[in-house]
């Protein structure tokens, strides 16, 4: 490959993440300027959810909930950046939905978006898909639909798969973080991420933390912290 | 419709042109679709997987879209529960009504610390067929359930109805919204048909 995606944008990297509610809409060349400009908005957000109420709370509460579950007490700090890691891959993995963004647009929601959305109570949910719940009772028993309670999830492409579990393990101090690229025939086309040397991608629902896919070409970003 | 040949779909397709880009119809199409999955995987007993399925994703934009765009009258005589709300001619007050409540908990530090509140009836949208049509297909395009198309049934030489086609995981499906008596995949009878590919 020509071209490295090494260097993100520099005023991706400088612009602050959007606040609550906040849409920022960019328009970005086709080339790998643009990936650089996407990459650097990647890192920013995962820089910032260090330190964001929401996604640290929520990333030492599944790291306290799995150390409890594993029946783990006091664990030394290496033990416990292993727990951490694999507490937040497997909660990241449980609550996430893959989906592609629309052809030819790139959509990045931060990690505390992504964290209050599975937070938002199911009544709310259960409002908007309404009308998917009266149709599912033409096969599926009303009474059971009726109870159904839809499940604390949320979603993005790869790239906010990326974010989402990097947010959580830079809120816990899981050192180093970065971004794993993968692609053919000069272009990249996948990314998943890497918590500490081990890979965690999300994007996949039979893989487990560790895994990623095979392509022709790689490249790694790493998330300055 | 009565529309003269040549039909000319480019304000449709600027329609959703505009649409795949507004990013209250993506955040609706994503939810729609992550959750329908999961709802589906749920009542088939886990038989049917969700994971990336265009056709799950097409079928919720079909059946929310049919349930809640199609014509009043239409759903009445289906004995859908008719809605009392104020009229609205954009579709897409319709779905921020719908949202409302969610982006009203995403305000909040702690989204599960939001009170449903009563919302009232949902508003009844009154407006162009063919715009119903366009936002099924703007909520397809936003989560790549694509390519998409248009077509239209033409009954003398003249266009008499226009619908979706939505190619999903190796298939492609008529989608009339605008009827409740259809499913997805079924269209009305014309003598002769053309359709047009919606650039993206």
């Amino acid at each position: 490959m020509g071209e490295t995606i090494r260097s993100a944008s520099t005023s991706a990297l400088n612009a602050p993440s959007p606040r609550d509610g906040e849409v920022r809409h960019t328009k970005l060349p086709d080339t790998f300027d643009g990936i650089r400009f996407e990459i650097g908005r990647m890192i920013k957000y995962v820089q910032d959810s260090a330190d964001d109420p929401v996604v640290v709370g929520n990333a030492h509460r599944i790291c306290h909930e799995y150390a409890d579950r594993m029946g783990i007490g006091e664990a030394s700090e290496v033990d416990g950046k292993k727990l951490c890691t694999e507490a937040i891959e497997a909660w990241c993995r449980e609550h996430y939905v893959y989906l592609n963004d629309p052809p030819n647009i790139e959509f990045i929601q931060t990690p505390r978006r992504m964290v209050k959305q599975t937070r938002v109570p199911p009544e709310v949910i259960r409002f908007a898909i309404e009308p998917l719940c009266d149709a599912m009772k033409a096969t599926a028993d009303a009474a059971e639909v009726d109870a159904y309670e839809p499940p604390p999830i949320t979603w993005g492409d790869c790239d906010e798969g990326s974010d989402f579990a990097l947010g959580h393990a830079a809120a816990v101090g899981i050192r180093p973080l970065g971004f794993d690229f993968g692609g053919h025939d000069g272009t990249l086309h996948h990314v998943w991420a890497n918590m500490g040397g081990v890979a965690a991608d999300l994007t996949e629902p039979g893989y487990r933390l560790g895994d990623f896919s095979s392509f022709e070409h790689y490249e790694s970003v790493e998330v300055p912290l | 419709m009565g529309r003269s040949l040549p039909f000319d779909y480019r304000e449709l397709a600027e329609c959703i042109a505009a649409g795949r880009k507004d990013e209250v119809v993506i955040d609706f199409a994503r939810l729609l679709s992550a959750h329908y999955g999961r709802m589906v995987k749920h009542f088939s007993g886990n038989e049917v997987d969700p994971h990336n399925n265009k056709a799950l994703f097409l079928e919720a934009a079909d059946v929310w879209c049919r349930r809640v765009l199609a014509p009043v009258r239409e759903r009445a005589a289906m004995g859908q529960r008719s809605a009392s709300g104020r009229a609205v001619t954009d579709p897409k007050k319709v779905i921020e009504y719908y949202l409302t409540p969610w982006y009203e908990a995403l305000k909040l530090e702690d989204p599960s610390r939001y009170r449903m509140r009563d919302m009232g009836p949902a508003p009844v949208y009154t407006g162009p067929e063919d715009e119903a049509t366009c936002l099924m297909l703007s909520i397809c395009a936003s989560v790549d359930v694509t390519p998409i198309r248009f077509r239209v049934g033409k009954n003398g030489g003249k266009v008499a109805r226009i619908w979706g086609k939505v190619h999903a995981d190796g298939n492609w499906y008529d989608s009339d919204v605008n009827d409740p008596m259809l499913v997805l995949g079924e269209h009305h009878e014309f003598e002769d048909y053309d359709e047009v590919e919606v650039p993206l």
